[in-house]
């Protein structure tokens, strides 16, 4: 649906006389340091924000501070997670920016922001629903159902987020590797990542035959045809990153 | 500096590691290793539960109406249980790249830096909370103990040709803790310094000169606004939570030694996060 977009947001602004490379973007994910930064930043976000969270689910599931009110994480803790949330949805955001076609097709991209949703969801659920209660469970230490499944939802979704993020380093379920009409290739919107591939492969094709029409030349662009439009984030899956 | 250099002696029995069962085959999979690294980011997470709410707790913020003694209770067997199971996964993700490790400095400051970090969260943050916020004087002589190893450690991260970059992150993370505890003076005073900064890098880093045309220069430039700025958010650091404050809701001692801690696990976690991506060379 935004492929077309993406590649634009990708390509053109910030290049220079017209030089997909110079972009804003490209030069961002070509950065000697600058975007291992930022990835780094996000992966170490995760532990104020993703381990604050915990702490307070826990307190929700009846499982950890059951002696301390409710309220109490609520309003001492929550603003720290909100800070985390913060600093890890900038730092995602400039991410998806310096490869937004790439993680626009990967499964894991997409997956992560179905769970996102999902926990959004279950936080104005809580919010707007169980949280009115509060007074009436605060001190208990084991919270109601409806609280406890509130937390259960904010705990695995975020474990999932978390998770797929981790895995979008890795090239599994690449549009390329997947076959056409499989739920990974449909769910990942393949068909246009492939078409902007083919018609990618085409146009150096053309280009390559009008500079020089030897064999040679020809058999190197049918090869291209089958070349990745788009490089993979980070490292192969032997990769030892934390 | 890493362990490649300073423990030759070691590389046979890595290369035995490697050749252990059950690791050639976890290497040659597609799908273990990768769920090894969720589970250790998974980890990494708890690990900041489990350290920052003790952390904030010294400093006077956070649940401050609990006392200190329950919060590093409860969160105990969960920083135990990270722990392991960092070591764990950790444990395979070296033998599965025993030389890539094995020559990585930020690997070398990771294990470095895991020195101060545990004596504080299991010795110190321990004491003090058990004793209800009172810090005996073994305490602060442990605590100094950490503090120097950690500073030793950032000097030799700071140092390191491919990790380096690193240190930022230690860097924001201070930045972070001034802007959210310090004075109203002092978040104008290095808010305007950062805004400084930022313009100076702009203007010298892209204007004036570029790493394209001045690659080395540029790197120059990079590493010593780098260091200045850690300097500056590190006099900030101490200025603003070893002064007296009337208003300040812990001892100074705690205040410190709950920043550290903090600090020292992110040196950690940044470390390990440069072993990936600063490469594996020096």
């Amino acid at each position: 649906m935004f492929h077309d977009l993406l590649q634009w947001l990708q390509d053109v602004p910030g290049a220079v006389d017209g030089d997909p490379s110079t972009s804003w973007s490209q030069t961002l994910a070509g950065s000697l340091h600058l975007w291992a930064l930022i990835e780094g930043t996000h992966v170490l976000s995760l532990m104020l924000f993703a381990g604050t969270i915990l702490m307070v689910d826990l307190r929700m599931l009846g499982v950890a501070f059951r002696n301390v009110p409710y309220s109490t994480l609520n309003n001492k803790i929550l603003p720290y997670t909100i800070a985390g949330f913060a600093l890890v949805m900038i730092t995602g955001f400039v991410l998806f920016f310096s490869n937004p076609v790439h993680y626009y097709h990967s499964v894991w991209f997409r997956a992560k922001v179905v769970f996102i949703i999902l926990a959004s969801a279950n936080i104005f659920w809580f919010h707007f629903r169980t949280h009115k209660t509060i007074a009436e469970w605060d001190e208990r230490p084991s919270p109601p159902a409806l609280v406890k499944l509130s937390a259960g939802v904010s705990l695995a979704s975020w474990i999932f987020v978390i998770i797929f993020g981790r895995l979008m380093a890795f090239v599994f379920f690449e549009c390329e590797s997947m076959p056409p009409g499989s739920f990974g290739y449909v769910f990942a919107e393949c068909e246009s990542e492939m078409r902007a591939a083919e018609a990618a492969a085409e146009e150096y094709s053309d280009e390559t035959v009008e500079e020089d029409t030897g064999e040679e030349v020809i058999e190197e662009s049918v090869e291209g045809e089958e070349t990745p439009a788009e490089e993979p984030a980070e490292a192969p899956a032997t990769e030892p990153q934390e | 500096m890493n362990f490649a250099t300073l423990l030759p002696e070691l590389k046979p029995a890595l290369d035995a590691l490697a050749a252990t069962w059950p690791f050639p085959l976890i290497k040659e999979s597609a799908w273990v290793m990768p769920m090894v690294l969720c589970l250790h980011v998974l980890s990494l997470a708890v690990l900041g539960g489990a350290t920052i709410l003790p952390g904030l707790r010294l400093m006077g913020a956070g649940m401050s109406s609990v006392s200190p003694a329950t919060i590093e209770k409860t969160v105990r067997p969960w920083l135990w249980g990270a722990l392991i199971v960092l070591t764990l996964t950790g444990f395979i993700m070296i033998a599965v790249n025993t030389m890539k490790i094995y020559r990585s400095p930020a690997f070398f400051v990771k294990v470095l830096a895991l020195i101060p970090a545990l004596i504080l969260s299991l010795g110190v943050v321990r004491s003090i909370a058990s004793r209800d916020g009172v810090l005996t004087q073994n305490a602060r002589i442990l605590a100094s103990i950490a503090a120097a190893i950690w500073a030793a450690t950032i000097l030799i991260f700071a140092t390191s040709y491919y990790a380096a970059p690193g240190t930022l992150h230690i860097t924001i993370a201070g930045w972070l803790i001034v802007m959210a505890f310090g004075s109203n003076r002092m978040r104008i005073a290095l808010g305007a310094i950062t805004g400084v900064i930022i313009v100076w890098m702009f203007v010298m880093t892209m204007l004036l000169y570029t790493p394209l045309n001045d690659y080395d220069l540029v790197m120059e430039i990079d590493r010593y606004t780098a260091r200045l700025t850690a300097f500056i958010v590190a006099f900030c650091l101490v200025y603003e939570f070893t002064r007296p404050r009337h208003d300040a809701a812990a001892p100074m001692g705690n205040r410190l030694i709950g920043i550290l801690t903090i600090l020292a696990w992110i040196t950690v976690a940044a470390a390990g996060r440069w072993i990936g991506l600063g490469g594996s060379g020096g």
